[in-house]
């Protein structure tokens, strides 16, 4: 992974973590509210690891293995693109837990 | 009369050359003294850039789940990030006694007690610290700056420390400036995004669910519009770092004052002090 790659990374960590800490929790159920708490959590690991990661060195491993998550997060990030209601969001950003859980523990 | 010419300007040649020699500890020490603020103002910085990171995870953390797994993981990378932060005000501890133990040589104290700790904080300096996630700082950005330095304008001492430490310097400079636009990128991002939230919370909501909008609604709004005081800030920490870069050039050329760059410190550290006492935003999403 170049380092122009990490930014962009970056970059789609930030937007999917912002997208999540933007979801207003008032319109969602009780249910939804739980899987929104998992996912940011998740999200917001992956967010803070990776600027330390930036800060840092990444390691070999890392740099080996995050391709595949890079793209996992730039898709939810373009699927996020064209939603506007926040369960629809949500629903994307769900299923796209493991991926930030494995990648916040990459990092 | 004719003869006599060449004696006055070998004449004028002498006092122009003693009248610039005079000034040169004068401008190495106003770098010293401008460098010693310019590594505090830094470290404040840095301090601030921890304290905002910290401060908008702790606002988050009541939204996430509540269970031993999350407050740990969280907890550890905001332990990793205070060591990394840890870590860069230890460089600028070393910057900022270089600084101190240049204004010692340039106020005439050769002794070797100094010249042995410059060389061996430019040694420090040429090491520390590899963060090496950031591009690195291309050692040839600063070649030959070493060249720069104008022997005419400097003491002998002052001279051969100048050379010694031009490059290592303006290297560890560089690298500040880009530590200070990672630290801005993490304020700003948050910054942003609880200013998005505060909107929604406090201008959005009560206006549109058509509630009776007192004061507190018509300062939410106003405080939305202007510009938020943080990010303004650490632009001025950018500028002044810049700032910094060129007055390094400067002083190696024997040319350049300080004065105005100790009125931009100055103004920044109370700026730093001011939004330590702001009240802080609402970061929580809910």
């Amino acid at each position: 992974m170049t380092p122009s790659d990490f930014e962009a990374l970056q970059n789609d960590v930030h937007a999917v973590f912002s997208a999540l800490y933007l979801i207003d929790v008032e319109v969602l159920s009780t249910e939804q509210r739980k899987q929104h708490q998992q996912v940011l959590a998740a999200a917001y690991l992956a967010f803070v690891n990776a600027e330390n990661a930036r800060y840092t060195a990444l390691s070999t491993k890392a740099k080996g293995e995050l391709g595949e998550l890079a793209g996992h997060v730039k898709t939810m990030r373009t699927q996020l693109a064209e939603l506007e209601a926040p369960n629809e969001q949500l629903g994307v950003l769900g299923k796209g837990l493991d991926a930030l859980a494995r990648l916040a523990k990459l990092l | 009369m004719l003869q006599s010419i060449p004696h006055v300007a070998v004449c004028i040649a002498l006092v122009l050359t003693a009248a610039c020699a005079s000034k040169t500890p004068l401008q190495a020490e106003g770098l010293a003294s401008a460098g010693k603020q310019y590594t505090t103002t830094l470290k404040k910085v840095n301090s601030f850039a921890l304290d905002h990171t910290l401060e908008f995870t702790a606002d988050l953390l009541p939204n996430l789940p509540r269970d031993n797994t999350t407050l740990l993981t969280q907890t550890q990378a905001m332990q990793q990030r205070a060591e990394l932060l840890q870590t860069t005000s230890n460089y600028l501890d070393t910057q900022a006694l270089y600084f101190a133990e240049l204004s010692a040589l340039a106020k005439g104290d050769t002794g070797t007690g100094t010249t042995r700790a410059l060389r061996k904080l430019v040694e420090a300096l040429n090491k520390a610290p590899d963060v090496g996630g950031i591009p690195r700082v291309s050692k040839e950005a600063v070649a030959g700056l070493a060249g720069h330095v104008a022997s005419w304008k400097h003491s002998a001492q002052v001279r051969e420390e100048l050379i010694r430490s031009a490059e290592p310097v303006a290297h560890a400079l560089l690298l500040n400036q880009l530590i200070l636009d990672e630290q801005i990128q993490w304020i700003t991002q948050r910054e942003e995004l609880a200013r998005q939230v505060e909107y929604r919370e406090k201008v959005l909501k009560p206006f549109v669910e058509d509630k009776k909008l007192g004061e507190t609604w018509k300062n939410a709004w106003m405080k939305h519009i202007k510009q938020v005081p943080t990010i303004e800030l650490l632009e001025q920490a950018k500028a002044a770092s810049i700032d910094m870069q060129q007055a390094w050039v400067n002083v190696l050329r024997g040319e350049g004052s300080f004065e105005h760059l100790q009125g931009v410190f100055d103004q920044l550290n109370s700026n730093i002090q001011a939004a330590n006492k702001r009240e802080p935003n609402t970061h929580d999403p809910k």
